[in-house]
């Protein structure tokens, strides 16, 4: 926990954004050791095309009830894992603080 | 009623006034639509396209992909609709193979087409159909049609099929063969004028084609096509026009009944989901009932065949895998293995009979001779029926990837991974995953210093994203059977 909030803190949500990785799009396990919060989702990185993008955004809005908008999911959203578990921690942030 | 041309100006002349394409607000009726298309048909024989000859499609959904498809067939001429995410080499494959003498494009890929039609020895010419239409409002006359006398039989459009091994292969069909599958559509689907018809699955595909776009044209429905899937777009459009009809792929309807953008009861408008293309998993179709209070209706076709069968079956639940029975006038065997009918239950190849479906591939008479068989198409989808004639599909006879709808040969992209000069053998394979889709994954031998970021730089730009492997692996060696065949299978469930 972080700042004393009851969210999860960025790097446990990279954690559970890995666990989804595996278990609902299937990348191999193998493919994520090594992977850190500055490794990017898309292409060169973990490989994620944008049909797996947004697979992946609707997996993580089920996982902490939150909603992304079509125009949140862009590149820059997916350029990194850290980035994408901000986006996360920020989205939990909001709606405990409205 | 003899050509697709012929039905669409008897639609024309029935529902002139009600809205055929709506995008946003701009509406067009059906005699706006048809005024842009004779005008474009027009343009289009005047500058030399006629009868026979192929002219290629490279725009997103959209009114300018609707009006250009009509107006070349208007014309008289053979559209080829094409992925508008390809890159250059792969259209000059298919427009090498389809020898289309024209392509039709928009401002936005410009660029791209202009580099297309610049290939040596490629001969051909470009419009951009934005400029051209702009150009046909700032002077509208009537509708006038090109004096083309056309026959059924005379071809309408040119798809390609991949196979697993070898190139695209192209499969024409004539009017005739798509005003019989419209027909049967129409009829099994209960398709009227009362219907607005969502246009989400690429026009450039069979299903978006025939099953979205021409299907909402025939009946004089309503269509509202997105250029690209969003699930808020999706939801904004459902809406706002109180759609009617929603036929796409399984990844889409996974993705509206999973995460938070749909409510229940945002696609209240709905009264008929169709999917097609690849199997929509039970556990997303219990989810989107769920979610919705309704079950999306699985139906098989090919680009060969046209649609085949559909599942609407008034309890769905016991049979939600199956594609459900044929449409009327088209004829489904289980193969079994000695060429023999399979009994109800026993698996083997799926072969369609339908006078929707082409009689061969153009130019492929070794292939022909293998799978046209008789007036039967072997389609290589292996499944079996139940004692009511309920078709279920289990698998391929052949690998193919299939990604959210696409099929996609691996050997396709096998090769080019072996253009590297570090790659000594490559094998691709599609991994399933939860929701009804396939993951790319390379497995690659080496011979020389290379990375996954590597082989990823070097596929890019030439095949579309879609086909650019999610998953890069370097090994020593393949898994081989005892007769040293490459084992796909076990690459694919990761356990070798």
């Amino acid at each position: 926990m972080e700042h004393g909030s009851t969210e999860p803190g960025v790097r446990a949500i990279e954690e559970a954004i890995k666990q989804i990785l595996v278990s609902r799009l299937r990348v191999d396990p193998a493919a994520l050791e090594g992977v850190g919060s500055t490794t990017p989702l898309l292409g060169r990185g973990i490989g994620l095309d944008s049909m797996e993008a947004l697979a992946l955004a609707v997996e993580i809005e089920e996982r902490y009830d939150i909603a992304i908008e079509d125009g949140e999911l862009t590149a820059e959203l997916f350029s990194s894992l850290g980035r994408v578990a901000a986006f996360v921690a920020q989205r939990l942030g909001a709606a405990r603080d409205p | 009623m003899s050509t697709l041309v012929d039905r669409l100006a008897s639609v024309v002349a029935r529902h002139g006034d009600r809205p055929a394409v709506v995008e946003g607000a701009r509406v067009l009726t059906y005699a706006d639509l048809w005024r842009r298309v004779t005008a474009l048909a027009t343009r289009l024989a005047e500058g030399g396209v006629g009868p026979g000859e192929r002219v290629a499609l490279l725009l997103p959904n959209g009114e300018p992909f609707v009006t250009s498809y009509l107006a070349v067939v208007t014309a008289g001429a053979v559209a080829v609709p094409l992925n508008p995410q390809y890159q250059e080499p792969e259209l000059e494959g298919f427009l090498g193979s389809g020898a289309a003498a024209l392509l039709l494009t928009s401002s936005a890929y410009a660029p791209l087409g202009r580099r297309v039609v610049a290939a040596p020895q490629a001969r051909r010419r470009l419009l951009l159909v934005d400029e051209a239409l702009a150009e046909i409002d700032r002077a509208p006359g009537p509708a006038r049609l090109p004096g083309v006398a056309l026959a059924s039989d005379a071809p309408l459009m040119a798809q390609f099929s991949s196979g697993s091994t070898g190139p695209p292969k192209p499969i024409v069909r004539t009017h005739a063969n798509v005003l019989f599958e419209l027909e049967g559509l129409g009829r099994a689907l209960g398709l009227s004028a009362e219907d607005r018809f969502l246009g989400v699955a690429p026009f450039s595909h069979v299903n978006g084609l025939v099953r979205s776009m021409l299907a909402s044209l025939a009946a004089g429905a309503s269509l509202h096509p997105l250029p690209a899937f969003g699930r808020g777009a999706v939801l904004a459009s459902v809406a706002a026009h109180r759609l009617t009809v929603f036929i796409a792929v399984p990844f889409m309807f996974g993705m509206l009944a999973r995460g938070r953008a749909a409510p229940p009861g945002a696609l209240g408008s709905v009264r008929l989901a169709v999917s097609a293309s690849a199997p929509m998993p039970r556990a997303a179709n219990v989810a989107f009932k769920t979610r919705f209070g309704f079950w999306v209706r699985q139906l098989y076709g090919s680009t060969e065949t046209g649609s085949v069968s559909v599942n609407l079956d008034a309890d769905v639940e016991p049979t939600l895998e199956s594609v459900g029975t044929p449409i009327a006038g088209v004829a489904v065997r289980i193969v079994a293995e000695g060429g023999g009918d399979a009994r109800p239950g026993a698996g083997g190849e799926v072969a369609v009979r339908s006078p929707a479906a082409i009689a061969g591939y153009e130019g492929m008479d070794d292939l022909n001779r293998r799978v046209f068989r008789d007036g039967w198409f072997l389609t290589g989808d292996l499944g079996h029926r139940d004692d009511e004639g309920r078709l279920y599909l289990t698998g391929r006879t052949t690998f193919v990837i299939n990604k959210g709808g696409y099929k996609i040969a691996p050997r396709e992209i096998e090769a080019l991974i072996e253009t590297h000069p570090a790659v000594a053998e490559a094998v691709v394979v599609g991994v399933p995953t939860p929701l009804g889709d396939e993951r790319i994954k390379a497995v690659i031998v080496p011979r020389g210093d290379v990375s996954p970021e590597a082989i990823v730089a070097h596929l890019r730009g030439k095949i579309a994203a879609f086909k650019i492997p999610s998953q890069i692996e370097l090994r020593e060696r393949l898994p081989r059977n005892p007769a040293g065949k490459v084992q796909r299978s076990r690459l694919a469930a990761d356990d070798a």
